[in-house]
């Protein structure tokens, strides 16, 4: 008998016991998934939860224009459960236009200036190097994309109507990162971009317009996640958006800070959020020893873990945070307890009572 | 065949639906060892207790019930299953063994009984091939060949499909 080739009376893979099927697709990648899903009606939706549990909007018209279709969905949006928002330093406005750009913000002479230092800098010697349009042809699209975006305030509008449309949606994750400019002009991007704080403030601004929302909505948002590049994080501090901060991290439980050291400098420095039980923090080369210990210690009532995956720290300092003469007696930790993984320091602090 | 050879310890399933052709029950006799493969008929033996136990089979067809004791036969002696197995990396392989592939080189329908019978006798690893056997079916193949490999009706209209290509395009990557 030839294998599974015999013409059928009947579609057995559309009458499969759904427990079979999410065996079956568990095994696929993203994309095999989405071909399945375009098969029929009904491996459509035994596909959707696998397709839009975990979304990701970028700080773009294409993905800001994709999250209000999404939200607009009802049979999407009931799958939603974590989304993850990608942003990147704002350009200076005159970015998008070529002329105030070329005149204004980023002469040719300042290109060849810096062009010539960078060249010189990496290679040991001069040689000719792109011409000035390379910087309109890097720099424009990235430009005229954030304006489109911040003209018609569409992050504020689609982000704070969007997320309140997810009924299961419990976690948020904000990734920074530099904008999406070829690595040889990251150095120019540090005279065509507003101040970091000030792109960073405005993207935790539209995040919280979103949380808030959420809120009137009785939906809430558990876990959040702060990651994206060292370069973006290491050149920002979040002393201006604390209010900010305490908005977005109100109801949180899990807070997980992935080279965000920004962050922990901020949030140390608010009251207490009543619900935080866990922390994780990775990719620390340096950490804040004074804010992270202030943050730990107002916290010791509701925390229950602390994750560390590759943090310079040792389980010394740890102990130490954690024997604070103000610790409640009723908070009992019992000893560290270190696991190795490949690559990983994971040291779990377990509260037992 | 199970009952070719000499059977130490026999255990009689009786299927509620018998297979085509004569019904012998003596080829529905099998090592308990084999039947043990089902952790469904593993605890039921284990309730029953005694020995040269008979057990009905109800939801399975005896052609399919004859096929997967094959399997559980020639799959006696394999280590039992532990819980351990329900992880990923179980899932990650994509691997079938020869022995395997070969004995479900059957027809669509009967891969499919194989399936819900393995689903419902609760024999994960026979379970595991199969749903295996058809994610290799799916994977590499456009939606219109999946729709022929299995038979299947496009019910979207154009309108609908021009709708999921662009809610498709938002999913995550």
């Amino acid at each position: 008998m030839t294998v599974h080739s015999l013409p059928l009376s009947k579609p057995l893979l559309v009458l499969l016991p759904n427990e079979i099927f999410f065996d079956i697709i568990s095994t696929f990648d993203h994309w095999t998934i989405k071909r399945l899903s375009t098969v029929c009606k009904r491996l459509r939706t035994q596909c959707l939860p696998y397709l839009f549990r975990d979304i990701h909007v970028s700080f773009t018209p294409h993905g800001l224009l994709a999250l209000r279709g999404l939200s607009q969905s009802d049979e999407i949006c009931q799958h939603v459960v974590w989304v993850t928002y990608s942003v990147t330093d704002i350009l200076d406005p005159r970015v998008a236009d070529a002329q105030k750009l070329r005149e204004e913000l980023y002469t040719s002479r300042a290109y060849a200036e810096d062009e010539t230092e960078h060249y010189y800098l990496k290679n040991g010697n001069m040689k000719t190097f792109p011409a000035y349009e390379s910087i309109l042809e890097a720099f424009l699209p990235v430009g005229a994309s954030q304006r489109n975006v911040l003209g018609k305030s569409l992050d504020m509008d689609v982000v704070s109507s969007a997320l309140c449309r997810f009924p299961k949606v419990s976690k948020v994750t904000l990734r920074y990162d530099m904008p999406p400019i070829v690595p040889k002009f990251i150095p120019m991007l540090l005279s065509l971009r507003i101040k970091p704080e000030e792109s960073l403030r405005h993207h935790l601004k539209v995040l919280a317009g979103g949380i808030r929302q959420t809120r009137d909505c009785s939906i809430t948002i558990r876990t959040v996640e702060f990651g994206g590049s060292s370069k973006a994080w290491g050149s920002v501090n979040i002393d201006t958006s604390a209010e900010l901060l305490r908005d977005i991290l109100e109801d949180v439980e899990v807070l997980r800070l992935f080279r965000a050291n920004a962050i922990l400098t901020g949030a140390y420095q608010l009251p207490p959020f009543g619900h935080l039980r866990e922390i994780d923090m990775c990719d620390f080369p340096v950490i804040d020893r004074p804010a992270f210990q202030k943050f730990v210690k107002g916290h010791l009532n509701t925390l229950r873990a602390i994750h560390w995956h590759k943090v310079s720290v040792n389980s010394d300092f740890l102990r130490r945070v954690t024997q604070h003469p103000n610790v409640s007696q009723t908070v009992i930790f019992q000893p560290c307890v270190f696991r190795q993984r490949v690559g990983v320091d994971k040291l779990l602090l377990t509260r037992i009572t | 065949m199970a009952t070719s050879k000499q059977i130490k310890d026999p255990v009689k399933l009786i299927p509620t639906i018998p297979p085509s052709g004569e019904f012998d029950i003596a080829n529905f006799t099998f090592e308990r060892k084999a039947v043990e493969r089902s952790i469904l008929l593993k605890n039921m033996l284990e309730d029953l207790g005694g020995t040269n136990t008979e057990i009905p089979i109800p939801n399975v067809k005896g052609d399919v019930l004859l096929k997967v004791m094959d399997w559980c036969d020639h799959h006696m002696n394999d280590p039992p299953t532990t819980g351990d197995e329900d992880n990923d990396s179980r899932r990650k392989t994509t691997d079938i063994e020869e022995w395997d592939q070969n004995f479900l080189q059957v027809d669509q329908e009967m891969l499919f009984e194989i399936i819900l019978a393995a689903n419902y006798l609760d024999i994960k690893a026979l379970l595991d091939i199969g749903c295996k056997t058809v994610a290799n079916m799916i994977k590499g193949k456009s939606p219109e060949e999946i729709r022929k490999t299995f038979n299947i009706q496009n019910d979207f209209t154009p309108e609908e499909e021009a709708q999921i290509r662009a809610e498709n395009e938002w999913a995550e990557e």
